[in-house]
């Protein structure tokens, strides 16, 4: 287990190298950092080179993305052209923010889909099949935003109107009664709900096919031949076995969660890493969006690697192949 | 007596012809797909309409502010209200159509042209190229597309021709690895052996021998490709930073309606069930063409 561990954790490195290239060659090749400046009149020619040369814009590209890279050592991602913050910090400031969120999502999906699923696959073609793997097309289809606005304006505007107990439209705590969990609550359902119901069509997808499957296969025949009852046959026979694509499906969605999480922190004003993103992404600031696109797929990859672990302490077939 | 011989041959020949073809298959086994079938003609329906926008309503309704029309409920005038500036939101969404369907449809010829590329290139020659590809391919699918997707929008300059590269660039990735593990089995296979010994060269050989036969795949992922795609542009162009005003997409024409979600719902919910129509439509035809092009696929 424990070389297993370190193999997974040898394979990394090179991912994390190759998407720190990327993402360098992506934001850094592709847009002039002086644009911010504009043709601004108050800037003379040598404030430019001057400028250029405290960021080190004047040195060739592979240099640069050296600078970046050793800057990264120590733990330091520069700061923003706009605010002048450290970018650590203020990426530091949002992710938890960010983590709230996804983790109550990652929970509400798996808690809600896999049940879902497996009732949906024991009970194919039934009236109850046919609601579960409908609603997950339609799900399917859904711009996560749109869903959002919908929400705000069914549960906060028309519940208002109605005299109902309405949701917040948007925010992490109220602004008056200041930070408190029933707060957070209160703030949370609404992105956490919209952004799950995305990622729920897919899980749910997966594991109806994938107890499908096992439900055909031999061993499942075999208990039923023994006769042990269809209780046991379903949950010790069925449904272990079903779920062994979970660890693909949890890999598959995580960076699609990140990417809503994106979009629904905008929808509903949620004091995250995507808004953050979306604020600076509009003034062209790149060390910020490097540490962030950075911060993220270091996020994706460790989470991967949690879920390959997780997996193989399950299932040992894993550990071997 | 010969002659008779001859035309029964001949004949026979001609039934051969007449064979359906396993596009006829497909198309046979498609029709008995209800929901695929609905969802291909709205789709035509939608493309018909947008094709012939110009001629059904004048572009000024879609594009021209109106300050006397401001954020009027739907009415016969109207038939789904106007905007914030005054502008018909029935005209925007089928001028948007023209935007957002192009937008899609490109999008994924462009990952199509990528990902078949990649997935060729890496499953044919294997070997070193194999790995930096895959390596590549893994890395830009641990990354969360949409953060990319942004930036280099931004940096670009966001516009519909900057859309359709990078939403193409950045989903090409799970096409190269479908074709990678098809063109990985069928190039053992006797007829690319034999293609390979009379001297056919490696482009010939995955281009005319191997590519065909992997069709049905990239036919099913680039349908499914194409709803994503267009839920991709909805979410950067509401976010402001993909298709620009006053060019009306389905996305960008929810940029500013959470400004006014308390008093015209209209402007929000319209576009968004036209998204909605459209990707579950095209979802529908890719599912439909998933069971009628891979039967052994069906049910997952």
């Amino acid at each position: 287990m424990g070389q297993y561990v370190a193999r997974r954790l040898l394979q990394a490195i090179p991912l994390l190298f190759l998407i720190s290239v990327i993402s360098f060659m992506l934001i850094r090749l592709s847009g002039d950092p002086m644009s911010m400046y504009g043709q601004s009149s108050a800037l003379t020619a040598e404030d430019r080179d001057r400028i250029m040369a405290q960021h080190g814009w004047d040195k060739p590209k592979p240099i640069q993305y050296l600078f970046w890279l050793r800057d990264l050592a120590r733990g330091d991602l520069g700061s923003s052209l706009y605010t002048y913050q450290p970018v650590t910090q203020m990426i530091w400031e949002k992710l938890p923010n960010t983590l709230i969120l996804m983790g109550t999502v990652f929970v509400v999906t798996i808690v809600v889909s896999i049940p879902l699923a497996i009732v949906s696959a024991l009970r194919q073609y039934s009236t109850l099949d046919y609601l579960i793997t409908g609603a997950s097309f339609f799900a399917f289809a859904l711009p996560t935003f749109w869903l959002g606005l919908v929400c705000i304006m069914i549960f906060s505007v028309k519940f208002k109107e109605w005299g109902l107990p309405y949701m917040p439209a948007g925010g992490m705590y109220d602004l008056v009664e200041g930070p408190s969990l029933p707060g957070l609550v209160k703030h949370l359902v609404m992105p956490a709900l919209v952004l799950s119901v995305v990622s729920m069509a897919s899980y749910i997808r997966y594991l109806r096919a994938s107890m499908l499957e096992v439900l055909r296969d031999d061993y499942i025949r075999t208990a039923r031949a023994k006769g042990l009852p269809e209780l046991a046959v379903t949950w010790r026979h069925a449904f272990r076995n079903a779920l062994i694509p979970l660890v693909t499906l949890i890999t598959m969605n995580i960076p699609l969660i990140f990417s809503g999480a994106l979009i629904t922190e905008q929808v509903f004003a949620w004091p995250g890493m995507g808004r953050l993103f979306v604020d600076h992404a509009n003034r062209g600031d790149y060390p910020v969006l490097m540490g962030l696109v950075l911060t993220v797929s270091v996020l994706v990859i460790f989470f991967n690697l949690v879920a390959d672990i997780a997996y193989a302490a399950i299932d040992p077939r894993i550990r071997f192949q | 007596m010969p002659q008779s011989t001859l035309a029964s041959v001949s004949n026979s020949t001609a039934v051969h012809a007449d064979a359906p073809s396993i596009w006829l298959l497909a198309w046979r086994r498609f029709r008995r797909h209800k929901a695929g079938l609905v969802g291909l003609v709205v789709v035509l329906i939608e493309i018909a309409i947008a094709i012939s926008a110009p001629v059904l309503i004048p572009r000024d309704l879609a594009i021209d502010p109106n300050p006397l029309n401001i954020l009027e409920r739907p009415s016969a005038a109207h038939w789904l209200g106007t905007d914030e500036v005054g502008r018909d939101i029935f005209a925007r969404l089928i001028y948007a159509s023209r935007i957002s369907l192009s937008i899609g449809f490109l999008a994924v010829a462009m990952a199509i042209l990528v990902g078949t590329s990649v997935g060729s290139l890496a499953g044919y020659f294997g070997g070193w190229l194999d790995n930096v590809l895959m390596r590549v391919t893994d890395a830009m699918l641990s990354i969360p597309t949409l953060f990319f997707l942004i930036v280099l929008s931004v940096t670009l300059g966001p516009s519909v021709r900057t859309m359709v590269i990078v939403i193409g660039l950045l989903s090409w990735m799970e096409l190269a690895r479908i074709i990678r593990a098809n063109v990985l089995s069928l190039k053992r296979r006797e007829f690319v052996e034999a293609a390979q010994t009379i001297g056919a060269r490696a482009p010939t050989v995955i281009m005319r021998h191997i590519l065909p036969n992997t069709l049905a795949p990239i036919v099913v992922a680039a349908t499914l490709g194409v709803g994503n795609a267009l839920l991709v542009e909805a979410s950067v162009s509401y976010l402001g930073l993909g298709v620009q005003p006053p060019d009306p997409s389905w996305g960008n024409m929810l940029y500013n309606a959470q400004s006014y979600v308390f008093n015209a719902p209209w402007i929000t919910l319209y576009p968004g069930l036209m998204i909605l129509v459209t990707v579950l439509s095209i979802n529908f035809v890719g599912d439909g063409l998933r069971d009628a092009l891979d039967p052994r696929m069906k049910d997952r």
